[in-house]
């Protein structure tokens, strides 16, 4: 009994012993793990679940005025490999070139180089990228890349700009907005399990890192192509060497259209040269010609030097000046400075400048903005060349009155003539409406500015008045007339300083700037064509090209012809700039017998007959549906109401 | 002297406080009793005394009878003992119960937020999918509805051409 009570006393101190041991050994191997070692392993633990991702930056879009995309970006996978970390090459060369379809002897030649870091194929498809995945090699990975895309090709290319490998801004509003666009990169650290696979048990918060804002221009694509293909048809007929054409909304400020020829595609940006990506617009300056005579004659009548209807004598075309001898185009005697800026005579220019004195006219050159850049948001922007009216010798106060010895940006001439159309107001021109955040906030907005007023609303409605002279029969701008609508604007040939030789080339810059309509001006447009051939006068080479775009512009702004020559058959009797009254008398008689007793039939026509047919007997018609009449109140041969109108229900 | 008072009394207020006890605990015991505590509580307010609720279960033992009192000390203690064991029991046992249900939700919301984090994942790479199909989507929309596009296909396929004079006809 007690022998047993010992062993077992025995076999109780050994167990205890045992079992301290034990704990000892656990505890010690604990404290080795968690202690000594705790930082390593729980890193290379952290290795084995934890990745971080990283989140490439999103680039914004760039949206015209009516949303269509300009510019966009995706992102493609990249597929690279580590030579030196392929195993069985044959295999793997056989079954890249299978999934990606290349040759097979390629993808073999890539991954025996001796490079650390090879490119198998870049931006490859979705589905192929998913392939490569469950091949799953060692060796072979795959890198996302951003991938910009400019789905209207070189439509107002060089204003877009463009954007390099490493998804940074170089040109144009890529480049001055860059900041804005770009998107944040980020990472996130996110759990993976044995296979790889995210484990997002944190949330999703932290991987979502929001893409660039998109910018929203104050172009219009449709417009902007009608001046791209219209300008470019007018330098490949008179092969040109380049030119370019701005639409600017005169009271806002708005750039509607901004085309440069030669082209440039930004989707191709490394294989074109820098002479295409250069936007004309505002990085080159020229010497303006007689475009810039309104410039002088907007001075004359603000100072009250002249009036329209001042008589000028023209010497008949040749006009001995400061030792040198002033010639006009055509030979002129007596004109009113009306006639004088119709007919761009640059020796009664000459003498409005005479009168008008360097210093004044100087000052207003200044004021309509030249030798200064004009703040449109566009990178490269020059501001021109103007010299001091003290610098001037005699013989500058002639070469500038009719645009010569000065240099002015396209961009500073458009809205020179803005500032004339919309009442005396230079605008800055801007081509970004506003800038959005993908959270739909507005980062950025440009509103119109009025930079300051140039001269007296009533300085700038005679202006326009006389400048729509200029495209009427017999004016130097003719071919810049558009039926329906009554056109101010001039045309300017200028002569191209030789670099060379000094003095003037025989290389001629054709332009024409003008607004329309004259009286309510929607929009101010400039067309210059640089060096054509053949015919080099801006009158001819440029105009036609503002008729087409301004024609089409309109059409797209849905601004209706304000002048008989629209209605189908008033066109062939209005001739100029007839008011609507007189045509409304000579269709009228016409049709005063029945018009005024009884209601014509329309019952049956469909909406362009009926319309044609209100149209001639100016009657006001409201509408209701669209395809044929099918009712009309009051019915045909009933009297008139008081109001005269004529209610018309159409069904297709 | 007040406390040695205090110490007389304490005694038997403990005691009573176990038959208190008893009597709450054993179902019969209080069944039997259940109009005591009442009467007793209205003597203690006549006394006037102010010793509170335990006092009152003093007095009330006792103005018991003594023979009530005798038995009451015979049986109430074994039955007493059995029933803390058992409450003890069913305490530890709920208790036990509740750690396990407590561990078992637990692994069950770790396994859910795991299977969550699966979901989320297969989800967030869906969007991720969708979004990019969208980018894709909105590139090709742009490609053709590009302004150089149409003006082909309208005068390639379509025959048209731009308005001639009189063609345009502005609507009242």
């Amino acid at each position: 009994m007690r022998r047993s009570i010992e062993r077992n006393h025995r076999r109780l101190t050994i167990t205890k012993v045992l079992f301290l041991v034990v704990t000892l050994v656990v505890g010690g191997r604990a404290f080795q793990l968690q202690v000594l070692q705790g930082d390593r392993l729980m890193r290379l633990g952290q290795r084995q679940h934890l990745k971080e991702w990283i989140v490439l930056p999103k680039r914004g879009a760039v949206i015209d005025r009516a949303g269509e995309s300009l510019a966009l970006s995706l992102e493609s996978q990249s597929v690279y490999a580590r030579p030196h970390r392929i195993q069985n090459v044959d295999n793997v060369s056989r079954k890249l070139a299978g999934v990606l379809n290349l040759r097979v002897a390629e993808v073999k030649q890539k991954i025996t180089a001796a490079k650390p870091f090879v490119w198998i194929k870049r931006q490859i498809t979705a589905p192929e990228a998913e392939k490569i995945q469950v091949l799953n090699i060692d060796g072979i990975g795959m890198f996302y890349e951003p991938n910009r895309h400019y789905p209207q090709g070189q439509l107002a290319g060089q204003v877009i700009g463009f954007v390099g490998r490493d998804s940074e801004g170089l040109e144009g509003l890529e480049l001055k907005y860059n900041d804005y666009i770009r998107g944040e990169a980020g990472s996130s650290v996110t759990e993976r399990d044995a296979l790889g696979r995210r484990v997002l048990v944190q949330g999703v918060e932290g991987l979502q890192i929001p893409p660039g804002s998109d910018i929203h221009l104050t172009l219009d694509t449709a417009i902007q192509h009608i001046a791209e293909k219209e300008l470019e048809a007018s330098i490949l007929k008179y092969r040109a060497k380049a030119g370019v054409a701005i639409i600017v909304d005169p009271f806002t400020g708005e750039v509607l259209a901004l085309a440069n020829y030669p082209s440039f595609d930004p989707n191709l940006y490394n294989k074109q040269s820098a002479d295409q990506r250069r936007n004309r617009a505002v990085a080159d300056s020229y010497e303006p010609g007689s475009t810039f005579k309104t410039i002088l004659a907007a001075a004359a009548l603000e100072e009250d030097v002249v009036g329209k209807e001042d008589l000028f004598y023209c010497e008949m075309g040749k006009y001995p000046y400061a030792g040198k001898i002033i010639h006009d185009t055509h030979p002129y005697g007596w004109l009113s400075f009306s006639k004088i800026l119709q007919v761009s005579s640059n020796i009664g220019f000459t003498k409005v400048a005479e009168k008008l004195k360097k210093d004044r006219y100087f000052k207003y050159i200044e004021k309509f903005g030249f030798g200064r850049s004009t703040g449109i948001d566009v990178p490269g922007e020059v501001p021109g060349l103007l010299r001091k009216a003290e610098t001037w010798s005699a013989i500058d106060l002639a070469t500038h009155a009719f645009g010569q010895g000065i240099s002015a940006t396209p961009m500073q001439m458009v809205m020179a003539y803005a500032a004339i159309a919309n009442g005396g107001f230079l605008m800055r021109p801007y081509i970004t409406q506003r800038v959005v955040s993908p959270q739909g906030e507005v980062v950025l907005e440009n509103q119109p500015h009025v930079v300051r007023r140039v001269v007296s609303e009533k300085t700038a409605k005679q202006l326009a008045s006389m400048l729509s002279q200029v495209t009427t029969e017999g004016g130097t701008g003719a071919m810049a007339n558009i039926e329906g609508f009554e056109v101010a604007g001039k045309t300017g040939t200028a002569q191209k300083a030789d670099p060379v030789h000094g003095g003037y080339s025989n290389k001629r810059v054709g332009s024409f700037v003008g607004f329309v309509p004259a009286n309510n001006p929607r929009l101010v447009a400039l067309v210059l064509i640089d060096e054509p051939e053949g015919s080099v006068y801006g009158g001819v080479v440029a105009a036609p090209v503002f008729r087409n775009i301004a024609q089409g512009a309109l059409r797209r702004m849905m601004v209706a012809p304000q002048q008989a020559e629209a209605l189908p058959v008033a066109a062939n009797i209005a001739q100029g700039e007839l008011p609507l009254r007189r045509i409304v008398k000579l269709s009228s008689e016409s049709a005063a017998a029945d018009n005024d007793t009884q209601v014509p039939d329309f019952i049956g026509l469909s909406m362009r007959e009926a319309l044609e047919k209100a149209q001639l007997s100016k009657i006001k018609v409201k509408l209701q549906g669209n395809g044929y009449v099918v009712k009309q109140l009051p019915a045909a041969g009933d009297r008139w109401n008081e109001d005269g109108m004529l209610m018309l229900n159409l069904q297709g | 002297m007040h406390l040695s008072t205090a110490g007389d009394e304490l005694p038997m207020r403990l005691e009573s406080k176990g038959a208190a006890a008893n009597q709450e605990a054993g179902g019969a015991v209080g069944k039997r009793n259940w109009r005591q505590p009442a009467r007793a509580l209205g003597e203690t307010a006549r006394g006037g005394e102010s010793l509170g609720f335990n006092m009152a279960g003093a007095n009330s033992a006792q103005s018991l009878k003594l023979s009530s009192v005798k038995r009451a000390r015979a049986e109430r203690p074994a039955r007493g003992e059995r029933g803390t064991r058992r409450r003890r029991f069913l305490l530890l046992a709920s208790l036990t119960l509740c750690l396990i249900g407590a561990v078992l939700v637990h692994v069950w919301l770790r396994l859910q937020v795991v299977h969550m984090g699966y979901v989320l994942s297969t989800t967030s790479k869906l969007q991720g999918r969708l979004e990019q199909e969208n980018r894709e989507l909105k590139l090709e929309l742009a490609t053709m509805t590009s302004p150089d596009r149409l003006e082909a296909l309208a005068r390639k396929r379509l025959g048209l051409v731009p308005p001639e004079k009189g063609q345009v006809i502005v609507l009242p």
